[in-house]
């Protein structure tokens, strides 16, 4: 993939979110709906006590609120997309094209999530940390280490979205395994509850899994409970994540067109 | 247009109902995945609770128990709902924008009806049985039960699906003028997963809002509060069947008014 090409593919996804505004809106009104009912919940939890399993009030409602938001950010729509590509027969003309598809939709999903990060995680962002009493981060380096999760949180995202879009080609049809993505990354990836609430068998497989890279990772990154000197091996192993599913993405999509069969046109 | 007689309509939705399984089962696995998805999503909850739970007695004074029950009562209201009101979320893109509805206005069968058998979701009946089981074990740890209460909670549960359905239908008839894609239902829905929790937790302006704007604490919160013993909310109790009954009727006259303004795109 050439500079040139890559940039354009950068620039489609950008372009893709803005086509469709009111979704924008819709998105960012809905994660709001949401954060506000994590917030009021966790808020109600600490009613008559001052910890919860050892973390504060603070803490607690700062990461679910941060949990939430980030995940406008690395949320895409790939698999979706991909599948219909499958269904509908488009993917014979994407195998034309000279460069790689899964670079190609990669960046363009990349695209996206810097659109969103401006027109809905920002906002967001900025709301909740107007309003809603909230715990900012005490070192400045924390900033730092936390855009850097957030950004390797938005490639696993990618990865395993893109496995599913994949995987639709042996299932003929996706929405399931849409729905059961969803389902995984809100129970797996702590976008809604830290993970370490979780009991201690729970906690042990969902450390087996990819998802918590997803929100848990930079999460807790933002509110330093990772140790400084842990955040290099949590970064480290989100990055292994990341690459690791792009390498089974890319050889589970060259499996699958080998036997794909094109219905209609 | 002459409507058909009661048994001709039962056969109808009959037919409706074996051809949209047929339709589903040809993509078994997809099927199978949907159902266990929908499944894992309402599980999600109680993964949820029992974490919180495992670490905290109680929310505010309601007990696991108690949060429970009102969960389940939610799920079982909504799990109806999403079996037969899961042509809202269709009708925007395929039946406004991509001119489906003419086939329906064509046929001598009420449009709504149509569209909502069209979009049976059988997939989604698990949800209705896992909120029963949510119901029965939170059961285990509530106070004893009057005939009365055993006999008016399936009363309660349609009353619920009532509020789900004529609040989103009403909603989602706006869809005839505003010509888009997209609908603000899934959004609305989204406000509707505060119905699970006491709504006593939120702020008072949240609590105001559940109550008389959008008012999904009568899906579940206000009829649950009678079962747990809880006496404050009585009156809401009482009047949550017709609170249902009024908002379904509701949602169904401003559908059809926002039907006679339809203008078919051509296609």
């Amino acid at each position: 993939m050439t500079p040139r090409s890559a940039l354009a593919s950068l620039r489609l996804g950008v372009s893709l979110l803005l086509a469709y505004r009111l979704e924008v809106v819709i998105v960012g009104v809905s994660a709001s709906i949401v954060t506000l009912l994590n917030w009021s919940l966790w808020t109600a939890l600490f009613v008559g006590r001052d910890s919860i399993a050892g973390r504060t009030a603070a803490e607690l409602t700062t990461y679910v609120v941060v949990a939430w938001v980030i995940t406008t950010f690395h949320g895409t729509r790939v698999d979706e997309r991909l599948a219909a590509r499958f269904r509908t027969g488009d993917i014979a003309v994407d195998l034309l094209r000279p460069w790689s598809l899964q670079a190609h939709v990669y960046l363009r999903a990349l695209g996206r999530s810097g659109a969103a990060l401006l027109l809905t995680t920002a906002p967001l962002a900025l709301w909740t940390g107007l309003l809603l009493p909230m715990r900012g981060p005490e070192r400045p380096s924390t900033w730092l280490f936390f855009g850097m999760s957030l950004l390797l949180a938005q490639a696993i995202s990618f990865g395993i979205s893109w496995l599913v879009g994949v995987a639709a080609f042996r299932l003929r049809n996706s929405v399931g395994l849409s729905h059961l993505k969803a389902t995984s990354i809100g129970v797996l990836s702590g976008a809604l509850i830290p993970l370490d609430l979780y009991p201690p068998a729970m906690r042990r497989v969902v450390d087996l899994l990819p998802f918590q890279g997803m929100s848990h990772t930079p999460a807790s990154i933002f509110i330093e409970t990772v140790p400084a000197e842990q955040i290099a091996p949590a970064l480290a192993l989100q990055a292994a994540w990341a690459l690791g599913l792009a390498l089974a993405g890319a050889v589970a999509f060259r499996a699958a067109t080998r036997r794909m069969v094109v219905q209609g046109g | 247009m002459a409507e058909p007689r009661i048994g001709a309509r039962a056969r109808v939705v009959l037919h409706y109902a074996t051809m949209r399984a047929k339709v589903r089962l040809a993509y078994r696995a997809d099927f199978a995945i949907l159902a266990l998805g929908d499944l894992l999503v309402a599980g999600i909850g109680i993964v949820f609770l029992w974490a919180i739970f495992s670490h905290v007695p109680d929310i505010v004074g309601w007990s696991l128990h108690e949060v429970l029950f009102i969960w389940g009562m939610a799920e079982t209201s909504t799990g109806l709902f999403f079996v037969l009101f899961q042509g809202l979320w269709h009708q925007n893109q395929r039946y406004i924008l991509g001119g489906e509805l003419d086939r329906v206005l064509l046929r001598p069968v009420d449009p709504y009806l149509q569209l909502m058998l069209d979009h049976l979701h059988l997939e989604d009946l698990p949800l209705v049985g896992l909120g029963v089981a949510m119901m029965a074990i939170a059961g285990t740890g509530l106070p004893a039960w009057s005939l009365a209460q055993w006999l008016l909670l399936p009363v309660f549960l349609l009353g619920g699906v009532g509020v789900l359905a004529g609040v989103l239908t009403a909603i989602s008839a706006a869809g005839f003028r505003v010509h888009h894609r997209g609908t603000a239902i899934g959004l609305v829905y989204q406000a509707s997963v505060f119905n699970r929790y006491p709504i006593v937790i939120f702020p008072d302006a949240l609590q105001t809002l559940l109550t008389w704007v959008l008012p999904f604490a009568f899906v579940a919160f206000f009829p649950a509060t009678w079962y747990l013993d809880r006496p404050e909310w009585l009156g809401f109790v009482a009047a949550q069947p017709i609170v249902g009954g009024l908002l379904f009727v509701g949602g169904q006259w401003v559908w059809r008014k926002g039907l006679g303004s339809y203008r078919s795109p051509g296609t």
